[in-house]
């Protein structure tokens, strides 16, 4: 069921080249993390609101439905809700693979870096003409 | 266990460290130092591993709450809209900051004359500028000379780059005939003093492994270090003790494996932040000051201020790959830092140009702020999102008032039992009226840059990393704790060189200003070390 919680919250997108969240490795992101009982606790609210609105399990609805119990689920238990969102959030955009087809620049390790283009400090030239705007007075 | 040292500075941070070194250069003090934290290897630091951003809601966050290392002791800062922001451990706040540096202006130190507000400052911009100079070469400053906003520097490192993003904004600044430089940062942008050159990757607020962020542990405490000052690391002073005459002769602590110590000095050096400072000299109760150590006017602890801090978000059309770079430095406007007339508030404020998110902060307040859906629409949405946003944060001057106040927590104490601090801060109507005019303006930049504004709020929760004020200087014992030299007026020996001593707050960044005045104050301990201590 996870899978299908996880892809309801971050689908893949084909024309995009981004894969569904389901495709990180959500396991070794809930172990590493310890997030074992939010995720369970998470799961077994969306069972319940999938049986009562719809009678069937969560991973037997249509995407709109779906999309419907996620956001009744936020309804019935805000912070439960935003924190597994945060977290397939985190798990999903801390993925190498997700961060290289993002084009992030240079993720760690590094040691190349981002370059960035030389600037031409002529663009100061308009605050330089107005002259001095900091106060002065005399100290005596 | 009892030691015995010439002088002892507690507190490694950005004061702290440039208090070690200016005294070390005086070879015949031994100098010891107290660390209640850790020290960080720049090589575990969570930028170099791409789950990094995942490190700032763990052991890296900036509050001490989320943190709970062990260095780290309870702030209860319920009655505040501003949580405090800090790092416990060596090198302190710095090894967490985002080296910011610029410095206070002239007027900064004169606002009872010039506005008839607060206090002035016993001292003057021009009396610290040989230590703005000193401490700038130190730390490695990148930015301009030449700002308009500022009598003149003598030098500084290249600017950070301005990036794409930078330079759209840049452009709507000179349309508005407003001022804007280049960031001034404790950033290496060439080699400097040793240490390698910034490689634009952006997070420096969770520690750069790359030591190009001049934090104080890369900066002084090397060379402090070499000098001969001992660090005592993971060592927590709880009490400054008081000899017969009055006067400071040492502290006690418990060192690193939990054992209750002595150390004797002949002069103490405070240097805990505007927070960790009172806290300590609260909790140094004695017969001669039963309300804590310099405590005789009830001023410690007083006159919290913290910088209220609003933020703008906008959103270009255009990818600028405004994530890259140094995150908090770009550029920063100080067009609205002095009073005018036609404000309906006093003093002013400083913009920061902020580069982009990245990606994992980009989702989470792109779905908050209604920018961002989940579903099928999510990589379409956060495409036009991630690197195409810029923020402005509008850093407000906050003037000190007596109810802005740390008190002693009883009720949660550290993990030595020693108690942790309540926070008790409110915010003026002058500081309202500030944030609010520099939303309105940063709306107005944003529009001319051709961005759509995404988010506007004030003030910001989790921005309380400029801790000042709750020891302050001042010419009267009884309007203030310390002297223009951070000597305590009623204990000789017992000097306070952090920003706790700040009279105002000026509208930037404070560490600047902090470690000139460390080196203002440390200069005149070298020169009367005799006046001081007494014959040897």
């Amino acid at each position: 069921m996870i899978k299908t919680v996880l892809d309801t919250f971050i689908p893949g997108d084909n024309k995009l080249g981004m894969p569904p969240a389901s495709a990180v490795d959500f396991n070794v992101y809930k172990s590493k993390h310890g997030i074992q009982q939010t995720v369970i606790g998470f799961l077994s609210v969306l069972t319940k609101i999938s049986k009562e609105k719809f009678s069937k399990d969560f991973k037997k609805l249509n995407e709109t439905q779906r999309i419907s119990v996620l956001a009744a689920s936020k309804l019935e238990d805000i912070r439960l809700f935003s924190t597994f969102l945060e977290h397939c959030f985190r798990a999903y955009y801390s993925d190498k693979r997700v961060l290289s087809i993002l084009k992030v620049g240079s993720s760690p390790p590094f040691p190349e870096g981002n370059v960035l283009e030389e600037d031409d400090w002529t663009i100061l030239i308009p605050v330089y003409e107005r002259g001095s705007i900091y106060r002065e007075f005399d100290e005596d | 266990m009892s030691d015995a040292a010439d002088v002892i500075i507690i507190g490694s941070g950005a004061s702290g460290a440039a208090a070690a070194w200016s005294l070390s250069r005086d070879n015949s003090l031994r100098i010891v130092c107290f660390e209640q934290g850790s020290i960080s290897d720049p090589s575990d630091y969570p930028t170099k591993y791409t789950d990094w951003e995942l490190a700032r809601s763990g052991s890296f966050s900036f509050d001490p709450n989320i943190r709970q290392n062990s260095a780290d002791y309870p702030i209860d800062d319920s009655k505040s809209p501003i949580s405090i922001a800090n790092f416990n451990g060596f090198g302190g706040s710095t090894i967490l900051y985002s080296a910011h540096f610029p410095r206070f202006h002239p007027s900064d130190f004169r606002v009872k004359t010039l506005d008839d507000v607060a206090e002035d400052w016993p001292l003057s911009y021009y009396e610290l500028n040989p230590y703005f100079d000193e401490n700038e070469k130190m730390m490695g400053v990148s930015g301009l000379v030449g700002d308009t906003a500022y009598p003149e520097y003598n030098s500084l490192l290249p600017p950070v780059p301005l990036g794409n993003m930078g330079k759209e904004l840049a452009k709507a600044f000179n349309k508005k005939n407003w001022h804007w430089w280049p960031s001034y940062a404790a950033i290496n942008t060439d080699k400097h003093n040793n240490r390698a050159s910034c490689i634009n990757l952006g997070p420096c607020n969770i520690g750069c492994s790359q030591g190009a962020k001049g934090s104080v542990d890369v900066t002084y405490w090397p060379l402090a270090r070499l000098n001969g000052v001992e660090v005592y690391i993971e060592s927590r002073v709880h009490e400054i003790t008081l000899d017969s005459k009055g006067l400071v002769d040492g502290v006690l602590y418990m060192d690193i494996n939990g054992n209750e110590c002595q150390c004797k000095a002949k002069i103490v050096i405070v240097a805990c932040s505007g927070i960790g400072t009172p806290r300590l000299l609260l909790h140094s109760k004695s017969s001669a000051f039963p309300d804590g150590l310099l405590n005789d006017n009830g001023l410690v602890g007083k006159n919290l201020m913290l910088h209220p801090l609003a933020y703008v978000e906008g959103i270009f059309e255009k990818d600028l790959q405004s994530s890259l770079g140094p995150h908090g430095c770009c550029i920063l406007s100080q067009e609205f830092y002095e009073t005018r007339v036609e404000h309906d508030f006093l003093r002013g404020y400083t913009m920061q140009i902020l580069r982009g998110a990245p990606p994992i902060e980009t989702a989470i307040s792109g779905y908050f702020m209604r920018q961002l859906s989940i579903g099928k629409k999510h990589h379409e949405q956060f495409e036009k999102l991630f690197n195409h946003t810029a923020g402005i944060a509008i850093i407000s001057e906050d003037l000190p008032e007596l109810y802005n106040r740390v008190e002693l927590d009883y009720d949660n104490k550290d993990f030595f039992g020693m108690p942790g601090v309540k926070v008790f801060y409110e915010m003026s109507d002058n500081s309202k009226n500030i944030l609010k005019h520099g939303m309105k303006m940063s709306k107005e930049i944003f529009s001319e840059a051709g961005a759509k504004v995404t988010a506007s709020f004030a003030p910001v929760k989790q921005t309380g990393w400029h801790l000042m004020g709750t020891a302050r200087m001042g010419t009267s014992p009884q309007t203030s704790v310390v002297n223009k030299y951070g000597q305590a007026h009623q204990v000789k020996n017992l000097f306070i060189v952090d920003s706790s001593v700040f009279v105002t707050s000026g509208a930037a960044n404070p560490v600047a200003t902090a470690q000139a005045v460390t080196l203002f104050s440390c200069n005149y301990i070298r020169e009367n070390i005799s006046n001081i201590i007494g014959p040897s």
